[in-house]
């Protein structure tokens, strides 16, 4: 019977994994990235587990990363916001405008000066699936996450 | 005739060698990963997993993909989707074609005997090229393709006229807006040896400048009294370290 129900988790998980790398996949066919995407992968980055808008949002709030109540599932995502995001993730405070003010445009700042991000463009602009997966990544990688 | 068919085709296969695939066999799995094969359902990736030409392998967040191609060993990093165009062997050559499509890989290209080896990495943007040595290529829409030897010397060109190589401190980068990548040293920008500031100074002799400035005259900095001294002559060794 435990070998039964092991092996029941362990397709769970897998069933898991299996959807997850879709769904990454098919982000990085996107052109437009969405608010909802960009909870997604950071309750992942954050150390959650993905389990709908709702708990993302509530997740992501509760660990000061953004408050996700002031944004829908479908809002595109702007590069402002997910710097936003990053910023407080890993508590970019060394940028002292952004430490002081904490805007988007400022936590954009802080993501080139964190070499997260690249130079040019602003905190308006709006990013693609792909745009999103890479910038992730990077962030991972800087934050010491495995490669 | 259909006897002259059938020997010419087999002195073919002995003159040329026997080509076939070769495997591709995932060593290690970190994390979560997942292979789709040409016309398949995705499915999760395990030690072990041989997979054939065609098949795209996608890794998830802090994720990783160990694999064994043809005797070379190559990782697939977190976040990264790459696809095995081909992968063959014969007794003497093997030829092995990855796409990146997005994200990292590393690979360590083995010399193996005498058999000559084709390793390439596509992205959009290029195609690298090694042969006994280790890599990092980089692939994405926003910083473009990037590629680093780790150890030996990397070759690099694409449809464009872009046709260079790199080794040790040097950088390769190009976005797939670009015609040129960017100069393989634009990393070494501002790692002098020391940085000198008006005057011939170093910071540490406009600090100790500033301190003494009582002591020392307005016409005179540190490196004039530092000339004074020594009669103007001093010996200086300059390590250059070249990439």
């Amino acid at each position: 019977m435990k070998k039964i129900l092991a092996l029941f988790f362990v397709l769970c998980a897998s069933a898991l994994a299996a959807q997850d790398i879709a769904f990454v996949n098919d982000l990085a066919k996107k052109e437009t990235a969405t608010f909802g995407d960009a909870a997604k992968l950071f309750v992942v980055a954050a150390g959650g587990q993905s389990q709908g808008f709702e708990a993302d949002a509530q997740f992501l709030e509760s660990k000061g990363i953004i408050k996700a109540s002031g944004y829908a599932e479908g809002d595109r995502l702007r590069k402002g916001t997910l710097a936003l995001m990053i910023a407080n993730h890993m508590k970019l405070g060394d940028s002292l405008m952004f430490a002081l003010i904490g805007t988007r445009r400022y936590a954009v700042t802080a993501c080139v000066a964190a070499e997260i991000m690249i130079p040019g463009g602003g905190e308006w602009d709006i990013l693609s699936g792909s745009e999103l997966i890479e910038t992730i990544r990077v962030m991972a990688e800087k934050s010491g996450g495995a490669k | 005739m259909k006897k002259t068919t059938l020997l010419m085709t087999i002195l073919s296969v002995l003159a040329f060698g026997t080509a076939g695939y070769s495997a591709v066999t995932a060593t290690a799995v970190n994390g979560y990963a997942a292979y789709i094969t040409p016309g398949g359902a995705w499915n999760v990736m395990y030690a072990g997993v041989t997979i054939p030409e065609g098949t795209l392998v996608s890794t998830g967040m802090f994720s990783s993909v160990d694999f064994n191609i043809d005797g070379h060993d190559m990782t697939v990093e977190q976040l990264t989707t790459i696809k095995i165009y081909k992968s063959l062997v014969t007794g003497e050559e093997t030829e092995s074609s990855v796409g990146l499509s997005y994200g990292s890989v590393t690979a360590k290209i083995n010399k193996i005997g005498a058999v000559k080896t084709k390793f390439n990495i596509t992205t959009p943007v290029a195609t690298s090229s090694v042969r006994g040595t280790k890599e990092r290529i980089s692939n994405g829409p926003i910083r473009g393709m990037s590629a680093q030897a780790l150890s030996g010397r990397l070759s690099l060109h694409n449809s464009r006229g872009v046709r260079t190589s790199v080794a040790g401190r040097s950088f390769f980068s190009l976005t797939g807006g670009s015609a040129r990548p960017e100069p393989l040293l634009a990393g070494e920008r501002g790692n002098s040896l020391t940085k000198v500031t008006p005057d011939g100074m170093t910071s540490e002799e406009q600090q100790a400048g500033q301190i003494y400035s009582d002591v020392i005259g307005n016409s005179e900095s540190p490196v004039d009294i530092v000339d004074q001294l020594t009669g103007g002559t001093a010996r200086v060794n300059v390590n250059l370290v070249w990439p």
